[in-house]
């Protein structure tokens, strides 16, 4: 009998130990994938939106039936870490790149990320039969390229005796005016801002509306004040202006504000982010803009405004005393601005 | 004897079943409504701390020029009008809470643990107790943080990442989003105590320990979610972008407003590491000249009414 005993246990204990086995099938995900491979970090954001870090200027891949339209392009020598990067996530071909700006981190990889894709125009090689288009209008079967036309302008200017960046990377549909570009890419719509004089002159944002992921272009660094490029246009107010634009493009999770639905901004360096996000940017530089602005108004000397701190509660975070943009720099930059005779 | 021998062994073995399918790990339950017990930093709590009181608070010098730079004007903004506080709140704020258990459907393992913010003005927390990792530090930050949990004994720790740039105070006082914060939540009884442990390089010059307690509350009705909100511009004159308001150093006119009422001196008024031990008070004591009489808050702030209750709170 008491082997019964035991059957009715060992029964009792089975059930209860098959009932325990799903549960090594129940970790959820996290809300954003990511993974880090040769230095380049992949965020998935959205089902087909991912941002490259670590190549340069952040990118953004937006992945759909017509291939994968990148916003920015990083850096020359990090081209092929970003397409191995790429080839992780799709199959698909690079088919247009936007520029958000001139910077080397921003345009350098053009060349080689626009050979490695196609061009959305049907291009035969020359000398092989068919329509062919000119090589402008096809960048020679490459991916178009896309910029405000002082990106064009900056990386064709001669530095010595030759331009500054080669020819194969330069945009192809470069765009004037201060009108917005807009264009239907992989069933979304993308429309691209012009920021005059913000960081340079040749700044935009870029804004794919059916994903609701903006790229904030040069406009926002977070690993430092924002870069403001006085020799190329920048300024102070443009750039206010162009970080309340950020802010009026963005959608807070309101009115349900505990839910994460919300608009992302990619910034060219640093963590995605949200409108809270750069609310708190745009407002610290405003801040500072307005404490620069204040000794000027007394009569203060760049010498003088630097002594009265006019970074302090952020610089521990945004102004390194060393590198390639300073609190230094940064505080010279917006006192030139505001005492420049333009401003 | 067969039929008794038979019981005994469903017996056992269900007994056995039950004790090794509750989860080893899991000692306490925190379910229910919880009411705060707002009688720890009533003030703070409730109307609200004075201007420019940063007492207790480990700051460095860059929060205390921030928070002097603060005006609660920046809450007429539109932008700002439903923004959060960030999750730290939860260690200052006078609000009652809900907890739930977040169950695995097929196997009934935690998986996690939501602390609601009673309908207030602060998301949310997820605990997150099923052992997944934290995000990259590069993928967005919420303000309901990003938080993972276990088990120390009968207290459960939960560790928050992904904070938000907030307040440490409500009067301005900063909070980066480079914080952390270290949650430790321990049940006596009926009792909850919350403490919070905050981690911030750039405003602490050493962490800031915070603690909370609710009392179990069966009539509670703490909601689940916040109400909605609706943003808008509260004052005209922020009704442009770009307009912020702030003090520019040197003309807040409520730097020193807190330190006079009290009689103490600005550097125990505006906090820093050294404030917050004995031996700083030690020092105050012998320069320390108590105001003459009491002129405010004299019968307690937050509502409480002790000249009700027979105590002459005016006489000093």
């Amino acid at each position: 009998m008491k082997k019964i005993g035991w059957l009715v246990a060992a029964l009792v204990l089975g059930i209860a130990g098959l009932a325990e086995r799903p549960r090594a099938q129940v970790r959820a995900e996290a809300v954003v994938r990511s993974e880090t491979v040769n230095g380049i970090e992949t965020l998935q954001i959205r089902p087909n939106v991912y941002v490259l870090m670590g190549g340069g200027a952040n990118i953004v891949a937006h992945v759909g039936w017509m291939g994968v339209i990148l916003v920015d392009a990083g850096s020359a020598d990090a081209s092929e870490r970003v397409l191995a990067a790429l080839q992780r996530v799709t199959d698909q071909k690079i088919r247009f790149i936007v520029n958000t700006t001139a910077d080397a981190d921003h345009v350098g990889g053009n060349a080689a990320l626009a050979r490695a894709g196609r061009t959305l125009l049907r291009y035969n090689a020359p000398n092989t039969g068919g329509f062919a288009g000119n090589d402008f209008q096809t960048n020679r079967g490459a991916a178009g390229i896309m910029a405000q036309e002082n990106v064009l302008t900056r990386m064709s200017a001669t530095v010595g005796d030759k331009p500054a960046f080669p020819g194969e990377g330069w945009p192809t549909e470069p765009f004037t005016g201060n009108r917005v570009k807009s264009l239907y890419l992989n069933n979304d719509g993308v429309q691209i801002f012009h920021q005059p004089n913000a960081h340079s002159d040749a700044d935009s944002i870029v804004h794919f509306r059916k994903a609701d992921v903006i790229s904030s272009g040069p406009i926002v660094d977070l690993r430092t004040f924002p870069v403001i490029d006085i020799d190329r246009g920048g300024s102070i107010g443009g750039l206010i202006t162009a970080l309340n634009n950020l802010v009026e493009m963005t959608i807070p999770p309101s009115p349900l504000n505990w839910h994460e639905d919300r608009t992302f901004v990619v910034p060219a360096y640093g963590r995605v982010m949200d409108q809270a996000d750069v609310v708190e940017y745009r407002d610290m530089v405003v801040v500072i803009r307005d404490r620069i602005a204040d000794g000027v108004k007394k009569g203060l000397t760049l010498e003088q405004i630097r002594k009265t701190e006019p970074t302090k509660g952020f610089r521990g975070q945004y102004g390194p005393a060393t590198g390639r943009w300073t609190n230094d720099m940064f505080v010279t930059a917006v006192y030139r601005s505001l005492t420049s005779k333009s401003s | 004897m067969v039929i008794r021998s038979v019981i005994r062994s469903i017996a056992l073995t269900v007994v056995a079943v039950a004790v090794a399918a509750s989860p080893a790990a899991a000692q306490v339950d925190f379910q229910g409504q919880w009411g705060a017990v707002n009688h720890q930093e009533a003030m703070g709590r409730g109307p609200g701390p004075d201007l420019a009181d940063y007492t207790g608070l480990p700051i460095n010098d860059e929060a205390r020029h921030t928070a002097l730079s603060y005006t609660a004007a920046v809450l007429g903004m539109s932008e700002r009008g439903c923004m959060f506080y960030t999750e730290n709140y939860l260690l200052f704020a006078p609000h009652n809470i809900l907890i739930e258990r977040v169950n695995d459907p097929v196997t009934g393992d935690i998986l996690a643990w939501r602390i609601s913010a009673g309908g207030s003005d602060r998301a949310p927390i997820t605990v997150w107790m099923d052992g997944r990792p934290h995000p990259s530090p590069n993928a967005p930050y919420f303000f309901s943080g990003f938080t993972t949990g276990h088990w120390e004994g009968d207290r459960l720790v939960a560790r928050m990442t992904h904070m938000k740039r907030g307040i440490m105070r409500r009067n301005g006082v900063p909070l980066s989003d480079k914080a952390t914060m270290t949650l430790h939540l321990t049940r006596h009884a009926d009792i909850l105590t919350i403490m919070g442990i905050i981690d911030d390089p750039m405003y602490l010059e050493e962490k800031l320990v915070l603690t909370g307690s609710y009392r179990l509350n069966p009539r509670g009705n703490a909601p689940a979610t916040n109400p909605t909100c609706f943003p808008f511009t509260e004052l005209p004159v922020y009704d442009q972008a770009g307009a912020v308001p702030h003090f520019l150093p040197g003309t807040n006119h409520d730097a020193d407003t807190f330190a006079k009422q009290y009689g103490l001196t600005l550097e125990a008024a505006y906090g820093g590491a050294a404030t917050i031990y004995p031996e700083f008070r030690k020092r105050l004591q012998t320069t320390y000249q108590p105001p003459a009489s009491c002129t405010r808050y004299c019968c307690g702030g937050g509502g409480l009414n002790l000249q009700a209750s027979g105590i002459n709170c005016r006489a000093r």
